[in-house]
C-alpha cells in the first residue's frame, strides 16, 4: 500500500488501510476523481461522473468508520455502475438517445446494496446501447477505448466498466452479462469479471436486455476483489422473480487454498472448430491448464456438445426476449437507436414463437447436460473466453457483423457461474483471458482456483497506462 | 446434437414484414443479413423430444396466504 498510488489500490488493500486509519475514503474518492480527470478524456469510460455524490458518500463512510460502524467490504470504496443500473436522481441512459432524459426515482437493488454497504459511487459507465449492439460512434457518447491500446475495443457490452477498472479509475465497476458482456470486456482489458450463478444477484432495477439471460456482476483487478464485491451484492430479493433464496456463503473463504483435490475439466475443443482462433490464445490456455495442474488440480480435457448448439440456443432466447422489450420503440422510433443497436435488437422480430420455445426446451437439456456430464464429475471447467485479443475499433463495419470472437454465451443459457481472468498477453501487448465455469451457486471454488492461478502467474504487475 | 433438420426459409425480410416491421432502407441490409444468420441455425434447436418435454422454467405458482 505504501508504494501503491491510491488510484491503483485494490478493494482488499484499501479496506485494510481504511480500517487502520492509514487512508480515508475521501482520499480514495479524490484519487479516483483525479485519475478520471487525467485519463478518461482519451478513454471515454464514463458517461457521467458524480463528484458531489462521491464526496458525500466518502464523508459518510469516514464518519461511520470514526463511529465504529463497519458496513462491510465496500465501505469507503469507490465504484461505478454500468449505465443500465437505475440510480435514484441520477440519469440512467442505457447509452441511448431514447433514455437520455431518464432519471429513475429508485436505485436498482444492486445500487441500493452498494450504497447501504457504504460504497462510494463515482459515476455511470458507458455500454453498448441497451447492452447490445457494438462499439458505436453514432450515439450521444463515444464508445470506451481499450486502455492497453486505445485503437482497440474494450469489448462489450460492459465497455466503460472494464475500461475504468483496467485503467485504475476505479477498483470495481458493475457490469451485466447476457452473452458475455462482463467476461468479454474483462478478457480484452486484462481484468477479472464475474458472471455469478443465475439468481445469485438481483436484477431488479437494471434495464433488461434478456429477461432470462441477464446476470449482474463485478469487474475488478483481482480475484479477491471480485469475491469481496460479490459479498455485498449477493442475496435473495423476494421481489425479483429470478432471484433464488439460497444462503450467501463467505465468498473469500477458499482464497489462498491450494488446488489439491480439485478436478478441472478443460474445454479445449470449444476452440478446435473455430478456424479464427488465435494460436496465442490456444497456447496460453494450454499453459494455464498446465499451471492449474502444477498447483495441484487434476486437469482433464473434455469434449462438449458443439459450441454452435449452445450459442444458437442462447442467441435465439436473447433476441426473442430483447425484441419483446423493444418492439414498440423499434417500430415507432427506429432512427432514435444507433445503427448497431437497432440491427441487433430487431432480430427477435424475425423469430417465431416456436423458435423461442424450442430454444427454451434445448436450454433445459443443455443445462442438465453441463451440470451432470461435466460439472457433476469435475469441480469446475476451464474454457476460452474469446478467440482473439481485442480487435481494432476501425475493424467494425457499417453494419453489424456476425457475432465472433467471444465464446461466453453458453453459460448464460445454462446459468452456471463463470469467472473471466487474465492468462497472459499477446505479442502485440494486448491481454488474453480465459474463464472458469463452476457448479451452480459454487462461486467460492471459482475464486479459489482463479486466485491460485493469479498468485502463481503474477500478471498483475503489468498495467496498461501509468 | 439434434439430428432433425428444420431448415429456415432464409426469408428474414418476409418474417419482418409479417411481424409488422418496416425497416428503414438505410439499415435494412445489415438487419436482414443478421436475421438470416439467426434463422439459419434454427434447425439445430429442434431435436427429437416428446411432447411433454416442455421447458421447466417458464411458469410456477406459489400457494397464496390462508
Amino acid at each position: 500500500m505504501a508504494n501503491t498510488a491510491l488510484h491503483e489500490t485494490t478493494i482488499a488493500e484499501a479496506g485494510r488501510a481504511l480500517r487502520t486509519g492509514a487512508v480515508t475514503s475521501v482520499d480514495l474518492a479524490k484519487a479516483s476523481l483525479e485519475r478520471i480527470a487525467a485519463v478518461d478524456n482519451s478513454l471515454d469510460a464514463f458517461i457521467l461522473v458524480t463528484p458531489e455524490r462521491a464526496l458525500a458518500d466518502a464523508q459518510q463512510a469516514d464518519a461511520d468508520f470514526a463511529a465504529g460502524i463497519d458496513k462491510g467490504p465496500m465501505q469507503g470504496i469507490p465504484y461505478g455502475l454500468k449505465d443500465i443500473f437505475d440510480t435514484a436522481g441520477i440519469r440512467t441512459s442505457c447509452h441511448s438517445r431514447l433514455l437520455i432524459e431518464n432519471v429513475p426515482e429508485q436505485d436498482c437493488v444492486v445500487a441500493g446494496r452498494l450504497a447501504a454497504g457504504g460504497g462510494v459511487l463515482i459515476g455511470k459507465l458507458g455500454t453498448y446501447e441497451f447492452a447490445i449492439g457494438g462499439p458505436s460512434f453514432d450515439l450521444f457518447h463515444p464508445p470506451a477505448r481499450n486502455p492497453w491500446n486505445r485503437e482497440h475495443t474494450t469489448g462489450g457490452s460492459s465497455s466503460g466498466s472494464a475500461c475504468a477498472v483496467a485503467a485504475s479509475m476505479l477498483p470495481m465497476a458493475m457490469g451485466s452479462d447476457s452473452g458475455g458482456s462482463i467476461r468479454g470486456p474483462a478478457a480484452y482489458c486484462g481484468i477479472v469479471g464475474l458472471k455469478p450463478t443465475y439468481g445469485r444477484v438481483p436484477k431488479r432495477g437494471v434495464f433488461p436486455l434478456s429477461y432470462t439471460l441477464d446476470h449482474c456482476g463485478p469487474l475488478t483487478r483481482t480475484v479477491a476483489d471480485a469475491a469481496l464485491s460479490l459479498q455485498v451484492i449477493a442475496g435473495h430479493d423476494p421481489l425479483d422473480p429470478h432471484s433464488v433464496d439460497v444462503p450467501v456463503p463467505d465468498f473469500s473463504a477458499q482464497i489462498g487454498q491450494d488446488l489439491c483435490g480439485l478436478r478441472i475439466a478443460y474445454a479445449r475443443d470449444f476452440l478446435s472448430g473455430e478456424p479464427s482462433a488465435n494460436p496465442e490464445i490456444i497456447a496460453k490456455l494450454d499453459t494455464a491448464a498446465e499451471r492449474l495442474a502444477l498447483l495441484g488440480a487434476v486437469v482433464e480435457e473434455v469434449t462438449l456438445k458443439p459450441y454452435d448448439l449452445f450459442v444458437a440456443c442462447q442467441r435465439t432466447i436473447m433476441y426473442a426476449e430483447a425484441f419483446a422489450i423493444h418492439e414498440e420503440n423499434l417500430k415507432s422510433r427506429p432512427m432514435d437507436y444507433g445503427r448497431y443497436g437497432y440491427q441487433r435488437l430487431l432480430q427477435g422480430g424475425a423469430l417465431s414463437a416456436a423458435d423461442y420455445i424450442q430454444a427454451l426446451r434445448l436450454r433445459s437439456e443443455l443445462t442438465t447436460y453441463l451440470s451432470e456430464a461435466v460439472l457433476g464429475v469435475c469441480h469446475a471447467m476451464l474454457a476460452p473466453t474469446g478467440l482473439t485479443p481485442a480487435p481494432k475499433l476501425d475493424s467494425f463495419g457499417e453494419d453489424v457483423a456476425p457475432w465472433s470472437g467471444m465464446m461466453a454465451g453458453p453459460f448464460n443459457a445454462t446459468g452456471h457461474p463463470a469467472l473471466a481472468f487474465p492468462i497472459g498477453f499477446s505479442e502485440n501487448g494486448l491481454p488474453l483471458g480465459a474463464q472458469l465455469v463452476g457448479r451452480a451457486f459454487n462461486e467460492p471454488t471459482l475464486f479459489r482456483i482463479a486466485a491460485a492461478f493469479e498468485a502463481s502467474a503474477a500478471l498483475n504487475s503489468r498495467r496498461p497506462i501509468p | 446434437m439434434p439430428d432433425t433438420k428444420f431448415p429456415s426459409d432464409g426469408g428474414a425480410r418476409a418474417r419482418f414484414l409479417a411481424a409488422g416491421i418496416t425497416i428503414p432502407a438505410e439499415r435494412a441490409k445489415g438487419a436482414i443479413e443478421e436475421a438470416d444468420r439467426i434463422l439459419a441455425v434454427q434447425f439445430s434447436l429442434r431435436g427429437p423430444r416428446s411432447a411433454a418435454a416442455e421447458p421447466s422454467n417458464i411458469f410456477t405458482l406459489k400457494p397464496g396466504a390462508e
